[in-house]
C-alpha cells in the first residue's frame, strides 16, 4: 500500500467525521460550551496556584497559559485521531477485528479512521485559543518558527501515546479484556495536564521520558514560550532524537505485538 | 445451570409483592442491587478499577503543590502537609462512584427506548440507574478507609480522629441522594436533547470547581469560595474533607445535613416534575 492510498484513507475518514458531527450541531455547540467552561475553571484553579506562588520550577503566568493551550490542544488531536487505540482491544475480544482484517488494508489503519472524531479536536480551538489570548495579553510575542515545532512536536506527541496505548491494547491476544490496563494509561494522561517539571526522581524519568508524556505539553510550551533560540537548537533537536527514539520503541513494539498476537487469534467464536 | 442453582442466585423471591408502591419499589431496589452485585462478583478485577487512578491522580497533585509550596514557603493560607491530606481524600471521594454514569445510562435508555419497558411496570424507572450506584458505594466504603489509610501512611500525613472521619463520612452518605438526584435529571433532559454529554461536561466542571474537590476554598478567590460555600456541593468534598482535617469543627456537618434534606427534597420534586414532562414529549419506539 502506497503512502498516497494511506493519505486518502485519512482523508476520507477526516472528512466523514466532520460531516457526521455537522449532523449533531446542537450536541456540539454544548461541547464547545463546555469546553469553554472547563477553560474557565481551570483558569481559576491556575489563578489561585500562581497567586500563591507567582513563579514555580521555571514556570510563571504566561508559559502556564501556553502550556495550557498546547495541553488542549494536544488531547483535543489525541481525542480526535488516535483515542481508539486504548480500545482496540474490544476489537479483539469481540471478534469485530475479523471484519477488518479482510479488508486489503491495514486493520489498524482502518480502525483508527472509523473513529475519527474531529469534532473533538475542533471543539479543544476555541478553549486554546483563550489560553493563547491571555498569555498573549500578558505579554507573549511567539515566532511562527517556535510555534510550528511546538506544534510538530505536539502532532508526533500524540501519535508516541496511540502507540503506547496500542501496545498495552494488543496484549488483550493474550491476556482478554484489558480494560483495567487501559484505565490505567488513561489515568496516566494526568500528568499531561501539568507540568513534568514538577516530578522528580524516578517518577519523572518514567513518566517524563520513558512514556513520553513530557512531549505532551511541556516540551511544544518550552519551545512555544520560550522560543527555540532561547532554549537552544542542541536541545531542542536532542529532544526531538529522544520523541524519535521513543516513537520507534514503541511502534517497533506494537507492530512486535501485533505480528504475534494474530498468530494466536482465532477470530469470532475462537 | 440447575433450577436450584437459578433460584438460588435470582434476586426475585418469588411470593406476592410487597403492598403500596413505596414498598415495591424497595423490593425492586433490592433486586436490583442482587443483580448488581452478581455482576460485580462476575467481574471481580474490573470493579477494583475505579481506585486504580487514585495513587496516578495523587502523585500528579503531591508534586504539584510540593513545587509550589517549594517556590513560595509560607505564603499560602495552608501548608503542604494540610494540602497533601486534603487532595488525599479529596481524590479518594472523587472515585467514590462516576455519578455520570447515571445521566448516561438514563440518556442510553431514553434514546434506546429501553425505558418503554419501565413504563410497563408498577416501578418509579429511577431504581435502575439508582442500583448499581448502591451496590458500588458499598464496595467503595470497604476499599477506601485501607487505601486512604496507605496513602497517608506512604505520605507520612498525621491521620485524622475516628470521630471526625465519622462526621465526614456521614456528610458524604448524606450528599449521595443530592448527587444522584442532580445527575439523574441531566440524564433526564435526554427526552428533548438525545444526547446530554455536552451538559454533562459542563455541570461536571462547575462542581468539581464549587465543591472544593479541585482546589480547597481557602485558596479561592473570595468571591468563588462565598458562592460555593452557599451552594451544596460543598457536601461531597470542601466539608467532609475541611472537617476530618480539624478545619472546621464535625458539629457543622449537622446543620448541613438538614440543608442538604432541603435540597434533596427540592430535587426531587424537580425531578419528578421534569420526568412527568419528559414523558409527554416522549414518543417511545416507533413514536
Amino acid at each position: 500500500m502506497t503512502w498516497r492510498e494511506v493519505l486518502g484513507i485519512v482523508g476520507k475518514g477526516l472528512w466523514a467525521s466532520l460531516k457526521a458531527g455537522a449532523y449533531f450541531r446542537v450536541s456540539f455547540i454544548l461541547k464547545v460550551l463546555s469546553g469553554l467552561v472547563r477553560a474557565a475553571t481551570v483558569l481559576v484553579f491556575w489563578r489561585a496556584v500562581l497567586q500563591q506562588a507567582p513563579s514555580f520550577v521555571g514556570w510563571d503566568e504566561t508559559s502556564i497559559l501556553v502550556f495550557l493551550g498546547c495541553s488542549e490542544l494536544f488531547f483535543g488531536l489525541q481525542l480526535a485521531l488516535v483515542s481508539i487505540a486504548g480500545r482496540f482491544w474490544v476489537y479483539i475480544r469481540t471478534g469485530y477485528l475479523d471484519v477488518y482484517l479482510t479488508r486489503p488494508v491495514d486493520a489498524r489503519l482502518l480502525v483508527a479512521v472509523a473513529n475519527f472524531d474531529v469534532p473533538l479536536a475542533v471543539r479543544s480551538v476555541p478553549p486554546s485559543l483563550v489560553y493563547f489570548g491571555l498569555a498573549a495579553a500578558n505579554g507573549w510575542q511567539p515566532g511562527a518558527g517556535d510555534l510550528l515545532v511546538a506544534l510538530a512536536f505536539i502532532v508526533a506527541g500524540a501519535l508516541l501515546l496511540g502507540l503506547i496505548q496500542l501496545c498495552f491494547s494488543l496484549t488483550s491476544f493474550w491476556l482478554g479484556p484489558t480494560e483495567p490496563l487501559d484505565e490505567f494509561v488513561n489515568s496516566l494522561y494526568e500528568f499531561g495536564h501539568y507540568p513534568v517539571d514538577t516530578l522528580s526522581g524516578w517518577v519523572r524519568v518514567l513518566v517524563a521520558w520513558c512514556l513520553g508524556l513530557g512531549y505532551v505539553a511541556t516540551v511544544p510550551a518550552r519551545c512555544a514560550a520560550r522560543g527555540v533560540a532561547a532554549l537552544g537548537l542542541d536541545t531542542v533537536c536532542a529532544l526531538a532524537v529522544g520523541l524519535a527514539g521513543l516513537v520507534m520503541v514503541w511502534g517497533g513494539l506494537s507492530q512486535l505485538l501485533w505480528v504475534r498476537g494474530r498468530e494466536r487469534y482465532e477470530g469470532f467464536g475462537g | 445451570m440447575t433450577s436450584r442453582a437459578m433460584k438460588k442466585q435470582t434476586p426475585w423471591r418469588g411470593g406476592p409483592r410487597p403492598a403500596g408502591p413505596g414498598l415495591a419499589a424497595l423490593d425492586v431496589l433490592v433486586g436490583f442491587v442482587t443483580i448488581s452485585f452478581l455482576e460485580m462478583r462476575a467481574y471481580m478485577g474490573s470493579s477494583a478499577l475505579r481506585l486504580v487512578q487514585y495513587p496516578v491522580k495523587l502523585v500528579v497533585m503531591y508534586f504539584l503543590w510540593r513545587a509550589v509550596t517549594g517556590a513560595a514557603p509560607g505564603r499560602l493560607g495552608l501548608d503542604f502537609d494540610t494540602l497533601a491530606a486534603y487532595y488525599a481524600i479529596s481524590i479518594l471521594i472523587g472515585q467514590m462512584y462516576s455519578f455520570r454514569r447515571v445521566a448516561a445510562q438514563t440518556e442510553h435508555d431514553i434514546r434506546t427506548y429501553a425505558v418503554d419497558l419501565h413504563l410497563c411496570r408498577p416501578l418509579p424507572y429511577w431504581v435502575k440507574p439508582a442500583a448499581p450506584m448502591v451496590l458500588s458505594l458499598a464496595g467503595y466504603l470497604t476499599l477506601a478507609l485501607p487505601c486512604g489509610l496507605a496513602a497517608f501512611t506512604l505520605l507520612r500525613l498525621p491521620l485524622p480522629d475516628p470521630e471526625r472521619v465519622l462526621a465526614a463520612v456521614t456528610c458524604l452518605l448524606a450528599a449521595v441522594p443530592l448527587r444522584f438526584l442532580i445527575w439523574y435529571i441531566i440524564g433526564l433532559s435526554a427526552f428533548w436533547t438525545e444526547e446530554t454529554s455536552g451538559l454533562a461536561n459542563i455541570f461536571s466542571w462547575v462542581e468539581s470547581l464549587l465543591s472544593g474537590m479541585l482546589i480547597p476554598f481557602a485558596l479561592l478567590p473570595s468571591a468563588v469560595a462565598t458562592v460555593a460555600r452557599w451552594l451544596p456541593f460543598q457536601a461531597y468534598a470542601a466539608l467532609p474533607i475541611e472537617v476530618a482535617l480539624g478545619l472546621r469543627p464535625p458539629v457543622e456537618v449537622l446543620g448541613r445535613v438538614g440543608a442538604l434534606a432541603c435540597w434533596t427534597v427540592l430535587l426531587m420534586l424537580a425531578g419528578g416534575v421534569v420526568w412527568l414532562q419528559g414523558r409527554r414529549a416522549y414518543q417511545s419506539g416507533g413514536g
